[in-house]
């Protein structure tokens, strides 16, 4: 059968002299693999229509038993040319396709998922605050997959988020913020930066991707941010990748 | 029937190119090698290569330990102010085998890739400043490939050397030899306009 959609490119790796792997996230099929055959060669029509971070118009035959179907055609949309240049984007970049492709099962559909990546994508290759995009995207993933960190009370009790509150807590496990009163009977909560909270309170409130891109931070912010969604990605997606430490320590 | 073969299979097909049906091929053949000369040689070969093939302390090319650094690090017949910095020693091989190029080498041993585990920090950018130093380069040529993740690390690197005193080129890219106008895509089209030059 042939299958035609849209499709980002999360991952190439060689097959043969001439040949490619690449694992795309596609619109309506979600994360899928295959060959790229002879997209080396100098005439082939595969040549400069695919590479890391484009979105493309993708039709493939599709192969049941391996998994891994084969390319027919391949027209390219986005290539965001910009990761060619702004290359502290191109790491967030690369860490966000790894996170996808690590998260996502083969072959079940997530339009949501693509949609988000999509426009996180053009959001980075505008090369500008890539760092706080990419926390940001995070937070906007976790609440996709259904995971909504509580950011502006308490995740226990409910208690609002005391803005002048000095001494704020954490706890992945509970799913976000604690105040200091319920604090001492959570295991893993951890002292975290009141600013830190306020700000991933204002993301997650924010009505438009112009609202919250209006809430900035500093990059010792932006380091506390990191940790905190961090460790609520290691408890609740069971996750800490490589990628991500190198894309926002080096 | 293949489980005694497996920690062979496995093996293999840890190599880059060699899937498992690959590696469950070369197994059974040396497997049903009676005379085992395809063992022993494999065996030699693989025990000369774990004691006297390393990778050159200087430039990252294939070596032997009793000629480290290489040959193409102290031939005096090298160019001696020109370095071709490449992503991976086959690229030295290949780039030698063009004869287009005399100077001296410096393998990244990889490039800016977080999803395969590679950051700034892997790419040891501290032995590269420091041979540019050391070495007097008046130009260093960045050979990366033309990814995007090797295009980033280009630009990665030209900002990590701007402050030294030396010239920073890159590869030109452009239109494939033996291909057309219309079979090149955007991005290698816009590439090979702003690379134009005079003739
Ligand atoms: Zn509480
Ligand atoms: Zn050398």
């Amino acid at each position: 059968m042939i299958e035609k959609d849209q499709a980002i490119v999360l991952r190439t790796a060689p097959y043969s002299n001439t040949s490619r792997f690449v694992l795309w996230l596609t619109r309506e099929h979600g994360r899928i693999a295959t060959l790229v055959k002879g997209a080396l060669r100098p005439k082939s029509a595969f040549i400069g229509q695919f590479d890391l971070f484009y979105t493309c118009d993708l039709l493939y035959y599709t192969r049941n038993h391996g998994g891994v179907h084969v390319a027919r055609e391949c027209a390219l949309l986005k290539p965001r040319t910009a990761f060619r240049t702004q290359w502290r984007a191109c790491l967030f970049a690369s860490y966000l396709a790894d996170l996808v492709s690590r998260v996502l099962p083969d072959g079940a559909p997530a339009p949501a998922v693509f949609d988000w990546l999509d426009d996180v994508l053009d959001e980075l290759a505008t090369g500008e605050a890539a760092a706080e995009t990419t926390l940001h995207a995070e937070l906007t993933f976790f609440d996709r997959l259904g995971w909504r960190p509580v950011f502006d009370r308490c995740a226990i009790c409910g208690g609002p988020a005391n803005q002048t509150e000095r001494r704020a807590f954490f706890a992945a496990a509970r799913g976000g913020r604690v105040c200091a009163m319920c604090a001492p009977d959570v295991r893993d909560a951890q002292l975290a930066p009141a600013d830190a909270l306020i700000i991933l309170a204002g993301w997650q409130g924010a009505r438009t991707p112009r609202e919250a891109k209006a809430i900035r931070c500093s990059p010792r912010q932006a380091r506390d941010i990191a940790q905190l969604l961090g460790a609520f990605m290691r408890h609740h997606l069971d996750l800490s990748p490589e990628s991500r430490s190198i894309a926002f320590i080096g | 029937m293949l489980e005694p073969l497996e920690p062979l299979i496995h093996a293999l097909a840890r190599l880059p190119g060699i899937g498992r049906r690959t590696a469950e091929r070369i197994a059974l053949r040396l497997a049903r090698d009676r005379s085992r000369s395809m063992a022993r040689e494999l065996t030699a070969a693989l025990q000369g290569l774990e004691t006297n093939i390393i990778c050159c302390s200087r430039c990252g090319a294939i070596t032997t330990t009793a000629a480290d650094p290489c040959a193409l690090c102290t031939d005096p017949r090298r160019v001696t102010d020109l370095l071709c910095v490449v992503e991976d020693p086959s690229d030295i091989e290949t780039i030698e085998r063009s004869g287009a190029f005399r100077g001296r080498y410096h393998a990244l041993m990889g490039k800016l890739s977080p999803m395969r585990g590679e950051g700034s920090r892997h790419l040891g950018v501290e032995n590269l400043r420091r041979r540019i130093e050391e070495e007097g380069f008046t130009e260093v040529i960045l050979a990366l490939n033309t990814d995007v993740e090797s295009d980033a690390t280009a630009a990665f690197l030209r900002e990590i050397l701007a402050p030294l005193d030396v010239k920073i080129t890159r590869l030109a890219t452009g239109l494939p030899a033996g291909s057309g106008i219309a079979y090149s895509d955007p991005v290698t089209l816009s590439a090979a306009l702003r690379g134009r030059r005079p003739m």
